[in-house]
């Protein structure tokens, strides 16, 4: 049984911005990743699954719970952690999670204890919001989502300006997360994160659902096809951008080293290597150029 | 219900805990005192300040309409700062209704601009009781305060808490501060407006001559006393309504 499942979501805003274009799909237990450009649609979907943005048209549901007809029973059962959060910085971060506890419905305080003692913060309990670090309050975001023990954890581009210490101890906490059969929904553009963590995910490109599945599904789309070539200059560059997707540019202090997706076996003598989720992902995206 | 207790606690902290609070309530207080401490020269100067009740009338003319614009500047941006922050998003999430959040966030600028003006009147108050030259019952003085805070006090605080948390939320927060300062602005400039129109001083209307009166003019106008409650009491409540039925403050449930 699927924990969420999306059909034909769509969404277009007052501007005329198609931001959803009949999305379907579904979400089991463990970590999902929904990957997409800036303005791709994954802010306004995120927002539709939980419950702040109504779709046009189109069904979610929740653990088995209609979103349209029963908003209050999915809310119960979500903790979200949206894009943008500046938290209220005269609070300490207990009584800020402990405020967000008690929104929720959550009154036992010892719960606030656990959901800070999973990001590891409850040594500064104390402390005010205003006083932390940026990577201190992204973990405190994090413990208000985790604070109820929510059966579906909705994170917005969680690791956004955090540094790679911090990414990996966010990876660890939703790891843990995911363990007791929870379902984690992760948006991001930062493939590394998906990757870490990610079975499945979903690709979106100008609102409309590139690809869904296993992410070793997607990495199977590029395999055998990924090579690296060494050029001198840069005019050789743009001859291969007219036979090849290039993924990735290294330049060096003599010439250049290009990535490519040679999916028409254009550069049969090129050296081959394995396809990552990133070779993937920039190729779905069109290449470096379109990117 | 536990729901908007927990916003109205909140937000009451929240507001408490503001350093800007303690100015404000610092500020109002030594300007009060600045003009009617009882001070030989002061004693000298004002013709009823060795009497309690006048001393807190008095109280509530000058240094409470510092501390009137001091929390409107405080309260103006508490729901608007939370569509800035991202945290509406994340409490619209959770599984809270409008009427709890509106409510929540009234009430507890209520209690918050009450909590500020009580302490005002307390310290100005006790100040007068400390130094006041001749020997005053205590009574004296907890009369006629009680009487500000449930005569004056009341009123004013739903006055000003809820025109400060709910018009911003509806309208620009500059255009407040425009309408705010447009009003204030009149009544100054206008040399007999407080004869006119006594309702419309947010502290300083015909209420507070239930707490004193002139021996000279001993008889209380209830008109003026009826028109200055409805005037506070009824901009307070009409000013919230626009936030129950505006529909895009919300999510669609």
């Amino acid at each position: 049984m699927y924990n969420i499942e999306l059909r034909n979501i769509s969404k277009c805003y007052k501007n005329g911005v198609v931001a959803l274009d009949n999305i379907s799909f579904n979400v089991k237990n463990g970590v999902f990743g929904l990957l997409g450009h800036n303005g791709a649609g994954k802010t306004t979907l995120l927002k539709a699954l939980v419950t702040v943005l109504k779709p046009d048209s189109g069904s979610i549901k929740v653990c088995g719970y209609d979103l349209k007809s029963q908003g209050d029973e999915v809310r119960k059962r979500i903790g979200y952690l949206p894009q943008e959060l500046s938290m209220y910085p005269s609070l300490s971060v207990f009584d800020f999670v402990n405020y967000m506890a008690q929104i929720k419905g959550v009154y036992d305080k010892n719960q606030v204890n656990i959901a800070l003692q999973q990001v590891e913060m409850l040594e500064f309990s104390k402390r005010k919001i205003g006083q932390l670090s940026g990577g201190m309050k992204r973990r405190v975001g994090i413990a208000q989502a985790l604070v109820g023990n929510p059966e579906i954890l909705v994170l917005d581009e969680p690791t956004s300006g955090l540094d790679p210490e911090e990414r990996v101890r966010f990876r660890g906490i939703l790891s843990r997360f995911a363990k007791d059969d929870k379902t984690i929904i992760l948006s991001t553009h930062i493939i590394e994160d998906v990757y870490q963590v990610c079975e499945e995910l979903a690709v979106l490109r100008k609102g409309r659902l590139f690809y869904a599945g296993a992410s070793a599904d997607l990495i199977n789309h590029v395999e055998g096809k990924i090579k690296v070539i060494k050029i001198d200059n840069e005019n050789q560059l743009f001859d291969i951008q007219k036979q090849a997707v290039v993924i990735s540019t290294t330049y060096a202090s003599k010439g250049l080293t290009v990535r490519i997706v040679d999916k028409n076996m254009n550069f049969p003598g090129a050296e081959s290597v394995s396809a990552t989720l990133e070779d993937a992902y920039v190729y779905c995206m069109g290449g470096k150029n379109d990117a | 219900m536990r729901k908007l207790l927990s916003v109205i606690y909140y937000e009451y902290v929240m507001q408490l805990k503001r350093i800007a609070t303690w100015g404000v309530l610092a500020a109002s207080v030594v300007i009060t005192l600045l003009d009617g401490f009882p001070s030989e020269k002061n004693l000298a100067r004002i013709e009823f300040l060795l009497q309690p009740s006048y001393f807190i009338y008095r109280s509530l003319s000058f240094g409470a309409l510092i501390a009137t614009f001091g929390l409107m500047f405080l309260l103006s941006n508490r729901m608007a700062i939370d569509h800035k922050t991202g945290m509406k998003q994340l409490i619209m999430a959770s599984p809270i209704t409008k009427l709890q959040y509106i409510f929540g966030k009234l009430l507890g600028g209520f209690i918050y601009t009450y909590t500020v003006f009580s302490l005002f009147l307390a310290l100005n108050t006790l100040v007068f009781y400390v130094s006041v030259p001749i020997d005053i019952a205590l009574t004296d003085c907890l009369v006629p305060f009680s009487k500000a805070l449930i005569i004056n006090v009341l009123p004013v605080s739903i006055f000003i808490s809820f025109i400060s948390v709910a018009l911003p939320a509806i309208v620009d927060v500059r255009l407040f501060y425009v309408l705010a300062s447009v009003l204030f602005i009149l009544n100054a400039a206008s040399p007999d407006s407080a004869d006119k129109m006594p309702f419309y001083l947010i502290t300083s209307g015909d209420l507070k001559k239930l707490i004193w009166q002139h021996p000279k003019f001993p008889y209380i106008n209830t008109d003026g006393i009826q028109a200055n409650l409805l005037f506070l009491i009824g901009c307070g409540l009409i000013s919230a309504v626009p936030l129950f039925l505006r529909r895009k403050l919300w999510r669609n449930d």
